[in-house]
């Protein structure tokens, strides 16, 4: 089974479809080998339109480089990939990392919204990962 | 797979196709929205905003949309 990424400039990205409670949409979640946690960040949080109701403060520290953030978790959201012939759903937390947008600048703001949510090793290390940048090749195995 | 599974999935190939889509046609989009939000579906921009916010408010399904800011301002991104 293969699910097939994209590269957008030197990235790779996969889609997803996000599933919980309270909320159901379509995520572009960059690949990110670095991120032990796969996470939402502001600007899918705002089009997902995700109740802070379903959010949960998170208990783990998470550290990574930029500004302050607050942390948070979702439970138990059903992750839909799209594989060549069938659909590939997991069953995971999922972290969102929201930035204090009201206390930065405005064109930092934009900045930050520009910033994807990333699918981490939580759910890339499931699966084999191909990736070739020069062939572009990014995909996941099993 | 259930019809509306299957819609579902045609729903997200589409989403996938309109991000690469926005990649492909960068330069010409850039002319007509450089710094604002942009919003696709099938590979058409129905939808812009120099706010994400004023944009949403006129989005009738952000949740399944393809939304990306447009900028010459080029962002190394370590995250």
């Amino acid at each position: 089974m293969i699910i097939q990424g994209r590269f957008i400039g030197d990235a790779p990205y996969f889609s997803a479809n996000l599933r919980s409670v309270n909320f159901e949409g379509f995520v572009w979640l960059m690949a990110d080998t670095g991120s032990s946690r796969t996470t939402l960040l502001d600007r899918d949080v705002k089009l997902l339109k995700i109740p802070s109701s379903e959010m949960i403060p998170a208990s783990l520290p998470i550290v990574g480089i930029g500004g302050s953030v607050r942390s948070f978790y979702i439970k138990n959201v059903s992750l839909t990939l799209m594989a060549d012939e069938e659909e590939v759903v997991l069953s995971q937390d999922i972290f969102v990392v929201q930035h204090d947008l009201e206390r930065i600048p405005p064109e930092e703001v934009s900045r930050i919204l520009r910033l994807p949510s990333v699918m981490g090793r939580d759910l890339i290390s499931q699966f084999h990962l191909r990736y070739n940048y020069h062939y572009g090749i990014v995909l996941l195995e099993k | 797979m259930s019809k509306i599974i299957s819609h579902r999935i045609d729903e997200l190939h589409n989403f996938e196709t309109d991000h690469v889509w926005i990649e492909e046609n960068m330069a010409k989009i850039l002319e007509h929205y450089n710094e604002q939000w942009i919003a696709v579906k099938n590979r058409q921009i129905f939808a812009s905003d120099v706010d994400l916010n004023g944009l949403l408010s006129n989005l009738p399904d952000s949740a399944h949309t393809c939304v990306e800011y447009i900028t010459r301002e080029p962002l190394e991104m370590v995250l």
